[in-house]
């Protein structure tokens, strides 16, 4: 019997013997890892050089906080692209293929006194529940469904919002970190000439790391900082990009939980996936429970 | 009860095929994990809905304790995020915890109540956390 990754009919690519799954094109998140990491070296070996070598203990704690920092984005990055964002299962087809049977295109369903429509996936043959969504990068209903994230080639769902909103809040903050003390060590070289012309050529002779990691960052700060933005007003009104899109929850929100929900969305309880991926399994799609609601038409 | 059986065919409600019966969930007070208290009409006459009251509410407790969010939970998330997301390598969340005291628990029920009704409850995680799958034709072996 194969196991449940090696036969699940979608566009998920697994990895680590169905330990980790991600998404179907990962060339953007190994362009998006390089230049965070290539960035990373860079500081370490040519701004924090400087830094230990002018100030020994000062440039120390600056070296472990950028290495903190860095730390806890890239291991945010990895995670975030390689774990399971809450795939659901699939069922069965009930009408068993008849063009002439089908089942109801929604359900109602009743979330804190408040009456939503829930609608037939046609892929993976159930009603979505609550707040799940169908992907169509992946091919897979994805429960949280957030947005299906190119640069780290994997839906954001339940499962890896957190890492999701710790990259993106984090990475601000170390593109500052790594900004400023750039602009110290260019600053400092420039200062010691006669001209700013002279000062500008030592700088990019002695200290061309800090230069170029000086513009990475600046290109890269005003996209970051947009979307981690957004996701900072997403968290307080506690609706997902998903649904900020669409228009879901304009009125009526059931899942509203204030300022807490800042807390939850970072530090949630730790969900197992829904499907065990590594079990052996005969079928990866399982029976289905709506055969009572097949009409023919 | 009428109500009950009305509300679960509106929502995605107790439904049966050939030989098994689906307890679906109750999204009344939000996404948190809670199934119908209604019997299914496929089991009415195989078991007492007190019984299957029963199990269903003892289950909802587990999974509410699993996905229990309080300062305790909330300092464990902060640690675990200053952790780099390493801390749940040394020891089991609080779900996980749950999820083996709601599995042993769904093993004794199977063994105590359900089996000798020649029923058995299937596995809830496989479903999806969408249903209670009960297969009717478990048989002793």
């Amino acid at each position: 019997m194969p196991r449940l990754f090696e036969s699940w009919p979608a566009r998920t690519q697994f990895h680590c013997g169905g330990r980790c799954l991600t998404g179907p094109s990962p060339t953007h998140f190994f362009i998006a890892l390089a230049l965070l990491v290539f960035s990373g070296l860079l500081f370490l070996f040519t701004t924090c050089g400087w830094l230990v070598y002018r100030w020994h203990l000062w440039g120390s704690l600056i070296t472990a906080g950028f290495l903190f920092l860095w730390g806890i984005s890239v291991t945010a990055m990895v995670r975030a692209a390689y774990s399971d964002p809450g795939i659901r299962p699939r069922y069965k087809d009930p009408t068993n293929g008849d063009a002439w049977s089908n089942v109801p295109s929604s359900q109602q369903v009743v979330i804190n006194e408040v009456t939503i429509q829930t609608n037939w996936c046609r892929t993976c043959k159930m009603y979505k529940p609550p707040r799940t969504a169908h992907c169509a990068d992946c091919n897979n209903c994805v429960d949280g469904f957030d947005h299906h994230c190119p640069w780290l080639n994997n839906c954001i769902g339940k499962r890896n919002y957190r890492f999701f909103l710790t990259f993106v809040w984090v990475l601000p903050v170390l593109m500052l970190y790594m900004g400023c003390f750039c602009v110290l060590n260019i600053v400092m070289l420039i200062v010691g000439e006669r001209t700013i012309a002279y000062g500008f050529i030592r700088a990019a002779l002695h200290g061309p790391g800090s230069l170029v990691v000086l513009i990475i960052v600046i290109c890269m700060f005003g996209p970051i900082f947009t979307l981690s933005a957004f996701h900072a007003f997403l968290v307080m009104k506690n609706v997902n990009t998903n649904e900020h899109l669409k228009g879901s929850y304009k009125k009526k929100n059931p899942h509203t939980m204030g300022v807490f929900n800042f807390c939850f969305q970072l530090c949630p309880p730790e969900y197992p996936p829904y499907q065990p991926w590594q079990r052996d399994v005969e079928d990866p799609v399982l029976d289905s429970p709506y055969t009572d609601l097949v009409t023919k038409s | 009860t009428a109500s009950a059986a009305s509300a679960a065919s509106t929502s995605s409600g107790a439904a049966s095929l050939g030989s098994t019966a689906y307890i679906g969930r109750d999204y009344t007070y939000g996404l948190v994990v809670r199934f119908q208290d209604a019997c299914p009409e496929r089991l009415q006459n195989r078991v007492e809905a007190v019984t299957l009251s029963t199990t269903v509410l003892a289950l909802n407790r587990l999974f509410r304790e699993a996905e229990h969010y309080g300062p305790i939970a909330c300092l464990e998330g902060c640690l675990n995020w200053l952790s780099c997301f390493l801390l749940f390598a040394l020891y089991p969340s609080r779900y996980t915890r749950a999820r083996r005291r709601i599995e042993s628990y769904i093993d004794a029920q199977n063994r105590d109540v359900y089996h000798p009704l020649g029923l058995h409850i299937g596995d809830v995680f496989r479903a999806g956390l969408m249903f209670i799958p009960i297969e009717m034709d478990y048989s002793h072996v």
